[in-house]
C-alpha cells in the first residue's frame, strides 16, 4: 500500500495553506508546527477512494 | 394562538417584572422563571433562553463551528464538574481526502491510548478493524463530500480525574462501524481536539451535549 511521501505533502499542503482552530479562532500554522504536521504524516498509509 | 398555562408552583427573581399576557392569551415571561411543580401547557411553548430540568436527558452546551482548510480543531469548556459524561457529534465537515481515521484526544493528549475502530463498506467487500494503543483514539472516517459523513461518540468520566473511556459509531464515504476506546490516564477534562490523521478539514459543526446526572 502507498504512503505519503514528503515532496507529495508538501505540493498538497504548501506553507501558508494550513491552519489550526481553537474554539472560534483560525489561524495560519507556523513555520515550525507545518514542518511538523508535514513530518507526522509522511509514511501515512494513502487510502483508496470509493 | 391562545395557549393556556398553568403552573402549579412558579416564581421570578425578586423585583423583576411579572409575566404578561396579551391580548391572544399568550403568557411572556420576561425573566428566568423556575417551576417547582407541575406545569401544563396547552399550546406552543416557546423558550428563547436554555431550559433545564430535573430529569432531562442530553442538555446541550455548545457548537462549533469548524473553519476552513484546518488541520485540527480544539474546543474548549466542552466538560466541566456539571456533567460527568457527554456526547460528541461531528456533521457536515469536509475532509481534503477520503477514508482516513478522524482522530480524537481529550485535552489534545498525545499518548496513552487504547482503542479499536472497525470499519465496513457497504458492499461487504472490506470489514477491517484498526487497534490502536498510540497518540489518539479514531472516531470516524473522513470523505472530501461535506455531509457525507457522520460521528457521534458517548465520552465517559471526561470531567472526572479518572479514565476517559469513549463508544461510538461512525459513518463516511460508505464506511461505517463503531469506535471504543479507552485514555489510559486519570484525568480530568475541559477540552477536547479532533483532526484527521492526514489531512484537513473544512466546514461542518461539532455539537457538545452534557448527560444529565439527575
Amino acid at each position: 500500500m502507498a504512503t505519503w511521501t514528503r515532496e507529495e505533502l508538501e505540493e498538497l499542503y504548501p506553507e501558508g495553506s494550513v491552519n489550526v482552530q481553537v474554539d472560534d479562532n483560525v489561524r495560519p500554522m507556523t513555520h515550525e508546527e507545518w514542518d511538523a504536521w508535514v513530518e507526522q504524516q509522511v509514511g501515512v498509509e494513502k487510502m483508496e477512494e470509493l | 394562538m391562545t395557549s393556556v398555562v398553568r403552573f402549579e408552583e412558579w416564581q421570578e427573581p425578586t423585583g423583576t417584572t411579572a409575566a404578561t399576557t396579551d391580548a391572544s392569551g399568550n403568557v411572556t415571561f420576561s425573566n428566568d422563571v423556575t417551576v417547582s411543580g407541575g406545569a401544563t401547557v396547552s399550546g406552543d411553548l416557546t423558550v428563547t433562553g436554555n431550559m433545564t430540568s430535573a430529569n432531562q436527558g442530553l442538555v446541550f452546551i455548545k457548537s462549533q463551528t469548524i473553519g476552513s482548510g484546518v488541520s485540527s480543531v480544539t474546543v474548549n469548556d466542552a466538560f466541566s464538574s456539571t456533567y460527568e459524561n457527554y456526547r460528541v457529534i461531528i456533521t457536515k465537515a469536509a475532509y481534503s481526502g477520503s477514508n482516513t481515521t478522524v482522530m480524537f484526544r481529550p485535552s489534545n493528549a498525545t499518548t496513552g491510548y487504547y482503542g479499536l475502530m472497525d470499519v465496513d463498506l457497504y458492499t461487504g467487500a472490506t470489514s477491517t478493524d484498526y487497534y490502536n494503543n498510540g497518540s489518539f483514539i479514531g472516531i470516524g472516517i473522513t470523505t472530501t463530500v461535506a455531509g457525507a459523513s457522520v460521528s457521534s461518540t458517548d465520552i465517559f468520566q471526561a470531567s472526572l480525574p479518572l479514565r476517559t473511556l469513549i463508544v461510538g459509531q461512525h459513518y463516511g464515504n460508505g464506511y461505517m462501524g463503531r469506535h471504543i476506546g479507552n485514555h489510559n490516564v486519570n484525568q480530568s477534562h475541559t477540552s477536547f481536539t479532533i483532526a484527521p490523521n492526514s489531512g484537513t478539514i473544512t466546514g461542518g459543526t461539532i455539537w457538545v451535549y452534557g448527560y444529565n446526572n439527575g
